[in-house]
């Protein structure tokens, strides 16, 4: 019986993956990706660390964008295929599961590729250029599994299936751009009060926030930190603030998706 | 094989099935009928578990409750009204995928495909067919295990005459192996042709369970549609 369950997600993972590895959109972002990063490095090609500084914006850019929007389309499009699914002796957790993984994979790969070509490209880059560039590419593969939950999630409870394609561009918006502002507009507002503490939860409350963070905290780049950043590295110093990054990380990544799920078994196909 | 009692179903504010019940006998050809909306397509998917009864009804099949089960539906081929698979996937592919999920080879897919004439298109994505032959590979992934129960939601939509030729004897022949049939359809004729047993759901209710034979005796005609429409003009003048 356990066995079965692996072997059904396995089974929807794979083919999941080869329908999206054939899907032009993901071939344009894996294209996007090799195109930029290239240039990117090649600009930046003296001082390695700038370049992947620089490709961090570019990760946080598009990752979570293409993510929320490539995951949401997807899911909802495949609903009336779910529903097939459904009707075979196989749980919904296991299609959701195996959804995840087949798309999660698709899109990891396609990020991998256009950015690790990037890197290829670069071929003396320096041990330190390395090793922020393997950051860079964990931190996006990380994020394009909590945005795809988050996506999973929004489709899930959504009511309306055509609003959802404007949904994410409005939540990417505001976790990209207006969750900064906020930021920015509570410490000119409050600045004279601590805000220490709530600085640390806005943080672990955006995860764009949060790999920016981990990058710049591992890199010692605290020129290049806003505010919240500067005060990680301060309260809680570069190791344990690496941790608890991390560990946000993995919840910002596991909670849409229970959630997400709960939803899917829930609703009616 | 199949008993239904007392269940109920709301979309929000929508009373969709309201307190049917219904038994279907085993080794049974049973069409379900309705105007649009009557909910046909929501008394198959509850079977089905795609969507989940309100209420404290109770379904059966084969004597055992489906209700937060899954393993029932081994026994199940379910048809949909349109079939919608993954555009990028081949026709080879979606069929290898319907096997490996059930965990078992596929003991009708070469006859059904040679029947159809799939060959040809067997490489191509599904995204690229045209709305009959995606109905085709609907056909082959619902018929080709031998399954004891088809559950089939308009079948024949979309069908060109060769195919739903085809498919009409497929269903007898699943029939006379042992196998029940369920399906809805808009379409007397073929209701008449191939039911041995039909319910007539209105509003949500079932309003009557006879055989078309019965039915047209009742409504002394031989036009199994003009027998359905004075059904349903009783109904809904009540």
């Amino acid at each position: 019986m356990h066995k079965q369950l692996h072997s059904a997600v396995g089974t929807i993972a794979l083919f999941e993956f080869h329908e999206n590895i054939r899907n032009w959109w993901l071939l344009t972002y894996c294209a996007a990706f090799l195109v930029l990063g290239v240039l990117i490095t090649s600009v930046g090609s003296a001082d390695p660390l700038r370049a992947s500084a620089s490709l961090l914006n570019l990760v946080l850019l598009l990752v979570p964008l293409f993510s929320l929007v490539f995951g949401s389309l997807s899911f909802s499009e495949a609903l009336s295929f779910h529903a097939v699914l459904v009707a075979l002796p196989i749980s919904r957790r296991d299609i959701f599961l195996g959804k995840w993984l087949g798309l999660g994979t698709g899109l990891t790969l396609s990020f991998v590729i256009g950015i690790g070509l990037g890197a290829l490209w670069q071929l003396h880059l320096s041990r330190t250029g390395l090793g922020s560039y393997l950051l860079l590419l964990a931190l996006g593969v990380v994020l394009t599994f909590v945005f795809l939950s988050i996506a999973f999630l929004m489709v899930n409870l959504a009511r309306r299936r055509e609003l959802v394609f404007g949904w994410m561009l409005l939540l990417w918006f505001s976790v990209f751009v207006l969750y900064d502002l906020l930021i920015m507009g509570i410490v000119l507002v409050f600045g004279e009060y601590p805000l220490e503490v709530p600085m640390l939860l806005a943080v672990l409350a955006n995860p764009i926030d949060l790999a920016r963070v981990i990058f710049l905290l591992h890199n010692d780049l605290s020129a290049m930190m806003g505010y919240s950043g500067a005060v990680f590295q301060q309260y809680l110093g570069e190791a344990t603030g690496i941790g608890v990054a991390g560990a946000s990380g993995l919840l910002w990544v596991l909670v849409p998706f229970v959630l997400g799920l709960r939803r899917f078994q829930r609703r009616d196909l | 094989m199949i008993t239904i009692r007392n269940v109920r179903k709301r979309y929000r504010k929508q009373t969709v099935l309201n307190d049917v019940s219904l038994h279907i006998p085993a080794g049974e050809i049973f069409a379900l009928l309705g105007p649009n909306g009557s909910g046909k397509t929501t008394l198959l998917k509850l079977l089905l578990g795609l969507v989940h009864p309100d209420g404290s009804g109770t379904m059966h099949i084969a004597g055992a409750s489906i209700v937060g089960e899954r393993a029932y539906r081994r026994q199940i081929g379910y048809m949909s009204q349109w079939p919608q698979y993954p555009p990028h996937l081949t026709v080879c592919e979606l069929i290898t995928l319907f096997a490996q999920l059930r965990n078992a080879k596929g003991v009708h897919t070469e006859a059904l495909l040679e029947e159809m004439q799939m060959r040809a298109f067997w490489q191509k994505p599904f995204g690229e067919l045209s709305g009959g032959m995606a109905q085709k590979v609907n056909i082959v992934q619902c018929f080709m295990f031998n399954h004891a129960l088809f559950i089939l939601d308009e079948p024949t939509a979309g069908l060109d005459p060769h195919t739903a030729f085809y498919l009409k004897r497929l269903i007898r022949e699943r029939k006379k192996s042992g196998a029940t049939l369920l399906f809805t359809s808009h379409v007397m004729s073929e209701v008449d042709a191939l039911a041995d047993h039909m319910a007539l759901l209105v509003d949500g209710t079932v309003s009557v369970v006879t055989s078309p034979a019965e039915l047209k005796q009742a409504h002394h005609t031989t036009s199994l549609e003009e027998a359905v429409h004075h059904v349903w003009r009783s109904v809904s003048d009540a």
